[in-house]
């Protein structure tokens, strides 16, 4: 027994060198910190679409500070289009055809920021302080990259007058799609 | 199993020393294959440990809004820093100076002295804040560029491909035209920063007909997250920025060199395998070799598996002792070795991960590699075993 013991001390010794090589140890998360999914809040939530909803380029070109719009848009422009941890996200024009080049359109990371930028606005929810809610738009509000949306709430401009972002009051979420173009047309009803 | 009669400790020691040409060559091979799987692991490692190190997760980069796959073409107004100082919430600020550093990044030729060819250089233009936001920049020999003089990184030289005392402090390079003398060399903990050639931001600017910069890097401070800078970039569509952290840039980069480190993985199985038929070769010659010498072991009253116990045991020996050997080769000779890549240069690293890969296929050469001349050497009859020449 005692011979095998010392055969097995023998293939294990190389090991021991692994002892204070200085490999890097790294912490991780604790699994009990992972976050429920919480359900969309309903005071955000529009159970029925808004008439009367204008285009991303439209609101881009001709808003005015203050001003009351409704919009549908494309949840998309980059490849996190919703900011983590904040109900604020960047919406497309319907109009804008999505890019070929990748696997995920939503993304427009092959379109120039010439044609990208007239037709991209962000949206964002605020508290009664005006400060950015602290919860991610996925949770709030129950959309995803690829989702498309119309959004009530007001225009908010730079001081030189150029459109910056709407603050939402509600939205209607009318579901994901990988095509905004191809849904266009249910933007005129 | 415990309670087999196994064969004296000693028996397969001295076995070891009875062929002690066969023994070495043994060793020799074994070493040798082992010694090419560091190689190979020690290249993966180094690759990605050059990659993970090089993001810091306190640091965003603002940059040119689609300009994050290559931060070379970012190009943003020098005036932004100021507007991004102001305006950003969540930036590091101590003692009234903000943790952002504005820099202008490229590729160029870089000539060192006496080379009228050149070769293709990574320029960074900092300013003094530049050290407080990479804080895993350090100077290990010289001093801080002043006018006219740059600082290299530690591996500067494996990147250019040119010998390490061209870029030795005091010495000079020729960048877009004019000659900058080295005052000092930084290391950055086997980071991409290594790689790069950091100078005065105003002077790379007026050299290089540029006003404007790549990027501005800022630190977070306590309390402050990447959202709100991502919402600020958002939101000012007019200024046309995109901010993106450090550690997911580099992360990215990791991506693009995914197949290189799969064909890495691949050849340690390859290697691995040659090394398990060359292994399963020598045994073969060895074990079968020595049939006559099991055979009257099984006469003597040694069961076929003590015997099966005592050839593993040599094996294991001569592979562990090939383990040993190897791995103190790759750590005198391979870690820390110099190679040039794409988008700079790192160190072949023989870290604890890499010793346990190469220890662990070390051992199963050894193991393997005797079992099945073993099994089948014990599979034959004694009778026939004792007659056989």
């Amino acid at each position: 027994m005692i011979r095998v013991a010392v055969l097995l001390l023998l293939v294990v010794s190389p090991l021991f060198l692994l002892t204070g090589c200085g490999g890097s140890s790294k912490a991780t998360p604790s699994s009990t910190t992972r976050a429920l999914a919480a359900a969309p809040d309903p005071t955000c939530l529009l159970t029925e679409e808004p008439a009367g909803a204008k285009s991303v380029s439209e609101v881009r070109e001709n808003g005015k500070d203050g001003e009351e719009v409704v919009v549908a848009g494309w949840v998309a422009g980059s490849l996190e289009p919703i900011i983590k941890g904040r109900a604020a996200f960047t919406i497309v024009d319907l109009g804008l055809p999505a890019p070929e080049c990748t696997a995920k359109p939503y993304s427009y990371c092959c379109m120039p920021k010439e044609a990208l930028l007239p037709n991209l606005i962000m949206v964002k929810f605020v508290d009664s302080e005006g400060k950015t809610i602290l919860k991610d738009a996925r949770e709030l509000l129950g959309i995803k990259e690829g989702s498309i949306v119309v959004v009530r709430g007001h225009i908010q401009c730079n001081q030189d007058g150029t459109v910056n972002c709407i603050i939402a009051s509600a939205l209607f979420n009318r579901g994901y799609s990988e095509k905004p173009v191809d849904n266009k047309a249910l933007d005129s009803k | 199993m415990f309670h087999l009669r196994l064969l004296p400790w000693e028996y397969g020691v001295r076995n070891l020393f009875r062929r002690p040409g066969r023994t070495l060559l043994t060793l020799g091979g074994l070493a040798l294959v082992v010694l090419l799987v560091f190689v190979v692991v020690g290249f993966i490692r180094g690759l990605e440990t050059s990659l993970a190190g090089s993001g810091d997760p306190r640091v965003i980069m603002i940059h040119s809004l689609g300009g994050g796959e290559n931060m070379e073409s970012s190009s943003i107004p020098t005036r932004s820093l100021a507007l991004l100082s102001a305006s950003l919430e969540g930036v590091q600020r101590r003692y009234g100076v903000t943790y952002a550093s504005p820099e202008l990044y490229l590729t160029t030729r870089v000539n060192t002295e006496g080379d009228e060819e050149g070769t293709l250089g990574l320029i960074r233009g900092v300013t003094s804040s530049a050290i407080l936001v990479r804080r895993q920049v350090q100077l290990v020999e010289g001093h801080w560029p002043q006018t006219g003089e740059v600082m290299v990184g530690r591996l500067a030289a494996t990147k250019l491909g040119r010998p390490a005392e061209l870029l030795a402090v005091g010495r000079s390079i020729r960048i877009e035209g004019q000659n900058w003398r080295i005052s000092g060399v930084f290391a950055a903990v086997g980071s991409a920063l290594e790689s790069e050639i950091w100078g005065p931001l105003e002077e790379f600017q007026q050299v290089m007909k540029r006003q404007d910069i790549s990027l501005v890097a800022i630190t977070l401070g306590p309390g402050g997250d990447f959202g709100a800078i991502d919402e600020f970039c958002k939101e000012r569509l007019d200024l046309e920025l995109q901010a993106t952290p450090e550690t997911y840039y580099y992360k990215k980069l990791q991506v693009h060199y995914r197949p290189v480190r799969m064909l890495a993985w691949i050849m340690v199985l390859l290697v691995g395998g040659a090394g398990v038929f060359a292994g399963l070769n020598t045994m073969y010659g060895n074990v079968l070799g020595r049939v006559r010498e099991l055979a009257m072991l099984q006469t003597l009253g040694y069961t076929r598996q003590a015997i099966l116990v005592s050839l593993i045991q040599e094996g294991a020996l001569l592979a562990a002792a090939a383990a040993l050997l190897s791995a103190m080769l790759a750590m005198t000779l391979i870690d820390g070795a110099a190679i040039r890549f794409t988008m700079g240069a790192f160190t072949l690293r023989i870290d604890s991960t890499a010793l346990l890969i190469g220890c662990g296929v070390g051992l199963l050469l050894g193991i393997i590699g005797a079992l099945p001349p073993a099994i089948r050497a014990m599979r034959m009859s004694i009778c026939e075993s004792l007659k056989s020449l």
